[in-house]
């Protein structure tokens, strides 16, 4: 799986490219916007994450370019505005999703996967990891084809683990991806434990292995191995 | 007072004295004038007198007698001086019947070896009366002065101020949010021109400076974003690390903690100076009832983590024309502000009707003043832990769609309406 990483700021570049490659992507990498736009046109990716704010042009022109070359590379901008007009325009210019920085690691793979699922099963969504099935479109999940009576927030919480299995994903990370900004930290973090508790009790219940660690003070971690 | 009305009045208080002096000097030189034609028909009529005594040689033949005995002629003592003199003498007046001013010539002459004393009286133009005419004169002129300079002024001024009048309306209603610069009327007038001048460079420094401040909130919020995105993911990294001890693990954790708390004040104020810059320009049909209930829905954990009891009394359709991420935050923020102050088995209650969103909630009553509840950075109770915000972006954001925001306590709950246009 190929991925072009289009972002001016060297740091966030590296660390995106370091916790993709861990995920198993190829990251080709451009910091302006003729670097990005040459590559499109002789290389195919599975994916391009591109910032809008970049060097020579903008995120968009490289978006324009893309879909001139190839219909198939699923497309996520990631931006300092959180303004719904760049959302549209990139919508309308057929990008698949929208990030506002600054983001968590986990929430960028957690949403390239989500893309790039949507791209690849064309309608059929359903996700198995072992004894685990998730229909993506019923928003339903199942444990040895028994049905996992999930809250939406467990549902959510299953499939964010599942797209960020083994790595240790700290407890804000968590509590953006389900709760964005809306409510208050000093909260979240009791409300986020109850949920996992009872994901965790439900996945047991219904046999699965016990997946769900508490790493401690920092986060929990989806452990497969 | 008007400036006008004061011009007015120190030029009347000015003129009264004129008036007096000016009526004092003519009093005088009018009467100084009768005076002198007086002595002069007195000397003709003694000269008369005179030329029938030297023909006559008898002194009562000499003048024609009348009812007011105005002339007396006898002989006199030798050691008198000869010659003329005039007096004025009060005499009793039979027409009158009071005593009158009266004007006397005293003559002493020689005629035949005879010397005479002449007296010859005649009555005056009283003075009290000449001083009544002219005082009622001059108050009429005064007070025809009066009405032409006032009706002058009324109609000069609303011409001459009119320029004056619109700058002033323009400053009345000067709003830095609005995109256009300050205009004044032009005028002929040097002072308007100049007050224009002095207040169009101001204004335009006053917009610039505004504007740049605002860039540079908008700018340094938007810088700032990419060095947070950088600890945030680093952190994210950092934390993949096997070998770090419960100590470190802690530190992170703060550091996360921090970090999240900074991205989200970077946020809100980012998110305020793009309201004052009136950047949220694109609008659609928000269903009030709907993105409630949605709100509602959000913070469905922190309502029942609190046991709050949540009443909503709304089944009409509403739709506001706003954009849809400030509808979002409007709702949010004042729900997450009513939960947050609540008490334990809090109540919260949502009203909405076709012009007013009510929200209102217990808890403890507010340790602050009233007028502070909207302000930036306005925390009244440091224990709850928010970057005191929330309720001035909801103030900002019914600014900008011109809702008017009341906050009230009453039946021990705390209140918060939003009237729409």
């Amino acid at each position: 799986m190929k991925i072009l990483i289009v972002e001016d700021e060297r740091s966030l570049l590296e660390v995106i490219v370091k916790y993709l490659s861990g995920e198993g992507y190829i990251c080709d990498t451009a910091e302006d916007y003729h670097t990005a736009s040459d590559k499109i046109q002789h290389y195919n990716y599975d994916c391009i994450i591109v910032d809008i704010n970049i060097p020579n042009g903008s995120g968009f022109q490289v978006i324009e370019d893309l879909k001139k070359v190839n219909l198939e590379s699923a497309i996520l901008i990631i931006s300092a505005q959180h303004s719904l007009e760049d959302k549209i325009k990139g919508l309308q210019l057929g990008s698949d999703d929208y990030l506002t920085k600054p983001f968590h690691l986990p929430e960028l793979n957690a949403r390239i996967q989500a893309i790039l699922r949507r791209k690849r099963y064309d309608g059929s969504n359903i996700l198995v990891f072992n004894e685990i099935k998730i229909d993506l479109l019923a928003k339903r999940a199942f444990a040895n084809d028994k049905e996992l009576l999930l809250t939406l927030k467990e549902y959510d919480l299953l499939l964010y683990f599942l797209s960020n299995k083994n790595r240790i994903i700290s407890k804000s990370a968590i509590v953006e991806h389900l709760w964005e900004d809306n409510v208050d930290q000093a909260d979240t973090y009791n409300f986020l434990y109850t949920h996992i508790k009872n994901l965790r009790r439900k996945l047991l219940e219904n046999g699965c292995a016990d997946y769900i660690r508490t790493i401690y003070r920092m986060g929990y971690t989806f452990k497969t191995t | 007072m008007k400036l006008l009305n004061k011009t007015t009045i120190s030029l009347f208080l000015s003129l009264i004295p004129v008036f007096i002096i000016s009526g004092f000097i003519l009093f005088l030189i009018i009467n100084q004038q009768i005076n002198e034609n007086e002595d002069e028909s007195l000397l003709a009529r003694k000269n008369i007198i005179v030329e029938n005594l030297r023909t006559s040689g008898d002194a009562k033949a000499s003048y024609l007698k009348d009812a007011d005995n105005d002339v007396d002629i006898r002989l006199a003592a030798i050691s008198l001086p000869f010659g003329n003199t005039f007096k004025d003498t009060m005499v009793y007046d039979s027409s009158e019947m009071e005593l009158a001013p009266f004007r006397q010539l005293k003559s002493v002459f020689k005629i035949n070896n005879n010397t005479y004393e002449l007296s010859i009286t005649h009555s005056n133009i009283k003075t009290d009366e000449l001083a009544e005419s002219i005082s009622i004169a001059l108050a009429i002129m005064f007070a025809l002065i009066l009405i032409v300079v006032v009706s002058i002024n009324r109609f000069v001024s609303r011409k001459l101020f009119s320029p004056f009048y619109f700058t002033l309306d323009k400053l009345r209603n000067l709003s830095f949010s609005d995109a256009e610069p300050f205009q004044i009327q032009n005028t002929t007038t040097k002072e308007f021109q100049d007050l224009n001048i002095v207040l169009n460079s101001m204004t335009n420094k006053l917009f610039t400076d505004y504007k740049s401040q605002k860039q540079f909130t908008e700018n340094a919020s938007h810088e700032l974003q990419t060095p947070l995105a950088i600890i945030k993911t680093r952190m994210d990294v950092l934390m993949q690390d096997v070998h770090l001890s419960e100590e470190s693990m802690e530190q992170i954790q703060e550091i996360e903690k921090a970090v999240n708390k900074l991205s989200h004040l970077n946020k809100s104020l980012l998110l305020l100076t793009k309201i004052e810059n009136g950047q949220f320009n694109d609008h659609s049909y928000i269903e009030l009832s709907a993105l409630t209930d949605k709100t509602i829905f959000a913070f469905e954990d922190s309502i029942r983590n609190k046991s709050i009891s949540l009443t909503k009394d709304f089944n009409i359709s509403v739709e506001l024309n706003m954009n849809p991420i400030l509808a979002d935050i409007l709702i949010s923020n004042l729900l997450q502000n009513s939960i947050r102050h609540n008490w334990e088995n809090g109540v919260v209650k949502i009203k909405i009707t076709e012009n007013c969103f009510s929200i209102s909630n217990s808890g403890n009553p507010l340790l602050g003043k009233e007028e502070m509840l909207f302000n930036r950075f306005t925390k009244f109770n440091p224990a709850v832990e928010s970057i005191g915000l929330g309720l001035s972006i909801v103030k900002q954001i019914c600014d900008y769609y011109n809702f008017k925001i009341i906050y009230g306590h009453t039946d021990a709950l705390h209140k918060f309406e939003i009237f729409f246009n």
